[in-house]
């Protein structure tokens, strides 16, 4: 089976006589990002973590579903057909353009002109993580390695791995030398 | 030959002369016939006295006796009269060399021959033949000790004198040793190659036309210019590939086309382990020509920390392949379950 193209014509639907915003039948609210970082951050960490999911849900559904549509899924798709829906979904909502980058066997996105700095990173990581899992079925966990400036970068991994990235993270661990201790066989060498 | 042996020759010869002409017979018919081919003045007597004083000539010896004979065969009776010409030959031989082989024409005594001339002059044309095949042998010598030796003439050609051959190798080797230096200076920082054939050959068509080479010769090396200027150029200029697609492109060495000088302060601390170091060949740009090849580390734009860990990557991408994203989501997943 091909894989489905993402279709950007009509993602989005302004009806100004009804007053609704509207994407694939859902309505959406057209609010202010620094509006919705100030919510994030007054909100706290869960609240803004089950905010994130939820939007990330809305997003793998939606690929999901195309996928299905197509006859095939997500997981055994292509890197590049996941990725480009992936990317078209995060672009309409605003939160940047998606790219993916592969260090050795992880799987790092990285986004670019997301939504604010820090901030939008907590709203983004659990989006991401929300996104793949729903989209493909599985349990990933996504940590932040590293922004600078515009450019974020987002490990999708388990949630072991997800652990040991963070405690390296904290412990002064650059993110590349933290992607390399999580490969097996180079952990070993990187600690002793 | 040496006139001892030709008057010996002559005077044996006139012996046999006067032999015959004790004993004469009639043979003036058989004598202008063998004499015939030799001569075209024989068949006619009449005229002979008056030409007798040509007959000194050189040209003419070898027809002298012929007509001589022709034309004194009805005399040659008078014996008494013999010893005349022997006398007035030997007076008057000695300062002609030339006329020493011939028989004394302007003797009235030998214009009244006995009719045996043919035969006398046989014996004459042959001892002269002798004496020219002597002679040629000699001049033979004389080229011999002149010129070279002779080389193989054309069959049709006759002989030749064949200029002598050039000098031998031994010569002109000493002569180019001399003007063979070897022009190495110690000025020079970079020892480029060179090749000792090509400076040979370099250096002896101007010894040969004597040219001075007391100056240093300009070297010729096979190292192309490119490499000469980025050996030459300073080593605080490598490069760093663009930071966005860095793993990707570590999976790609060769697609790395844009290079960007690193400042030497981002240059990696000596203790930290030797970054993946490629040489790369950029794109041939149309103003500034044939660029020179670079070296491009695998990881630039990366933090200082992370260059050292690239070869890991490069090493990972290399033996992980995923078909698709789902495989590459279940490695990623793994990660950091062992």
């Amino acid at each position: 089976m091909a894989n489905p193209p993402f279709d950007a014509s009509r993602a989005v639907t302004f009806d100004l006589s009804r007053g609704q915003i509207q994407k694939e039948s859902e309505p959406r609210l057209l609010v202010s990002a620094n509006a919705l970082l100030a919510l994030c951050q007054a909100a706290g960490t869960d609240a803004t973590t089950r905010f994130a999911h939820t939007a990330g849900e809305a997003i793998g559904e939606a690929i999901a579903q195309r996928f299905e549509r197509a006859g095939t899924d997500a997981k055994g798709a292509a890197i590049d057909a996941v990725v480009e829906h992936l990317a078209g979904e995060l672009a309409v909502a605003g939160f940047g353009t998606l790219s993916l980058e592969r260090w050795g066997r992880a799987l790092v996105f990285v986004v670019d002109r997301g939504p604010g700095s820090s901030e939008g990173d907590r709203l983004l990581a659990p989006l991401l993580a929300s996104a793949v899992s729903r989209a493909t079925t599985v349990e990933a966990r996504c940590v932040r390695l590293d922004r600078d400036g515009e450019r974020a970068r987002f490990l999708i991994t388990g949630p072991k791995g997800a652990d040991k990235v963070r405690d390296l993270l904290l412990s002064g661990v650059s993110w590349g030398e933290a992607l390399v201790r999580l490969h097996p066989g180079t952990a070993r060498a990187g600690t002793s | 030959m040496n006139r001892d042996r030709k008057l010996s020759v002559l005077e044996a010869l006139l012996a046999r002369v006067r032999n015959r002409a004790a004993s004469p017979r009639a043979s003036a018919q058989s004598a202008s016939s063998v004499a015939a081919p030799a001569t075209p003045q024989a068949p006619s007597p009449p005229s002979l006295p008056d030409e007798l004083p040509a007959l000194a000539h050189p040209a003419a010896i070898a027809s002298a006796p012929a007509a001589t004979a022709s034309a004194v065969s009805p005399v040659a009776g008078s014996p008494p009269e013999r010893e005349v010409p022997t006398e007035v030959r030997g007076v008057s031989a000695p300062p002609r060399d030339e006329l020493a082989s011939e028989p004394p024409g302007p003797e009235p005594d030998e214009e009244e021959g006995p009719p045996s001339a043919p035969r006398l002059r046989e014996g004459l044309s042959a001892a002269d033949e002798r004496i020219e095949d002597e002679e040629a042998e000699e001049r033979e010598q004389e080229f011999r000790e002149d010129e070279g030796p002779l080389k193989t003439p054309p069959p049709e050609s006759g002989r030749q004198h064949v200029a002598a051959p050039p000098a031998p190798a031994a010569e002109a080797s000493d002569e180019l040793d001399i003007d063979i230096s070897v022009t190495v200076t110690e000025g020079e920082a970079t020892p480029s190659p060179v090749p000792s054939a090509l400076g040979r050959e370099s250096a002896s068509p101007a010894a040969a036309r004597g040219i001075d080479m007391g100056a240093p010769v300009p070297r010729l090396a096979f190292v192309s210019e490119p490499e000469i200027d980025l050996h030459l150029r300073p080593q605080a200029s490598p490069v760093a590939p663009p930071s966005g697609a860095a793993a990707e492109s570590r999976s790609e060495p060769a697609s790395v086309p844009p290079v960007v000088p690193l400042p030497a302060a981002e240059h990696p601390p000596a203790s930290s382990p030797p970054p993946v170091r490629l040489m790369t060949q950029p794109p041939v740009d149309a103003e500034r020509g044939t660029a020179a090849p670079v070296e491009v580390w695998a990881s630039t734009h990366a933090p200082s920390a992370l260059r050292g860990q690239v070869a890991s990557f490069v090493g990972q991408n290399a033996s992980f392949a995923p078909k698709s994203f789902g495989e590459l989501l279940d490695a990623s997943l793994q990660l950091g379950e062992s």
